[in-house]
């Protein structure tokens, strides 16, 4: 089985407002996580809503992270995807959390154009 | 239960080659299936690899859509993320797939931020959305 991309859905918790209000931190974790990841940045692209809330995605060499922050709720729904084997999405997802001081977080890992060849299933 | 958002992750396989390497096509049909969402266009960013293959992101008020593409396999990786309840991802995910011409696709729905409590009704000032500031 081939599988062309790795994408991380995590859900982060519990941080503090003032981190997920503040668009030049936001913005400088997203691409600090990316280099930690091993990956190549070519565009940020962050913005800030009023009265609160940063969006932002960083797109990579190896396809994306993106953002999106409710600091009323402490919450931040980050993607990290990522594709060919030198970049590890993980070490960006633990650098996001880690940085975030984020109380919790949960995450799937979806693997994207998995391509394989059909397979005879047998009935045991 | 509330949500905040709803994602689409959206897999198209068997799309003719040449749709998946038009990098002025893709920008124009993922900044439509954002309008036709309904939602509000910030930022775009597309961007073309040699040989071949692009990656693209709508910046939207309401969160983001992205696409990588990989003409050789006939393939596309398209995320449609939204919040609120005023855009229907569905909408764009019709447009981008019947536009792509795709053999195949397959839809994973994701809801993100469950059983948070945050809501906005449409119609109402949104001063999320509508007095965003560009940066």
């Amino acid at each position: 089985m081939h599988q062309l991309g790795r994408h991380i859905l995590a859900e982060i918790y519990g941080c503090p407002a003032e981190v997920l209000n503040d668009i030049k931190r936001v913005e400088e974790i997203l691409v600090n996580a990316a280099l930690e990841a091993g990956a190549e940045v070519r565009e940020v692209v962050f913005h800030k809503f009023s009265p609160q809330g940063v969006s932002g995605v960083v797109v990579i060499s190896e396809s994306h992270l993106a953002i999106h922050t409710w600091p009323e709720l402490g919450y931040a729904a980050v993607d990290v995807f990522t594709c060919g084997d030198t970049v590890n999405p993980w070490d960006a997802c633990n650098y996001i959390t880690t940085h975030f001081e984020a109380q919790n977080m949960t995450a799937t890992e979806v693997e994207r154009g998995i391509f394989s060849e059909p397979k005879q299933v047998v009935n045991l | 239960m509330d949500t905040l958002g709803r994602q689409l992750l959206i897999e198209l396989t068997g799309c003719p080659g040449h749709l998946l390497d038009d990098e002025k096509e893709l920008e124009a049909l993922l900044i439509l299936a954002a309008k036709q969402t309904g939602a509000e266009v910030l930022q775009v960013h597309f961007h073309e690899f040699e040989p071949e293959g692009i990656s693209g992101v709508v910046v939207i008020s309401e969160s983001h859509l992205t696409i990588h593409t990989w003409p050789e396999y006939g393939y596309a990786a398209v995320d449609i993320f939204t919040c609120g309840d005023c855009v229907d991802p569905w909408k764009a995910c019709e447009i981008i797939n019947a536009r792509l011409q795709a053999a195949n696709y397959t839809v994973m729905e994701i809801k993100r931020g469950v059983g948070m409590s945050w809501k906005k009704n449409c119609g109402e000032d949104d001063t999320n959305a509508k007095n965003a500031d560009f940066v």
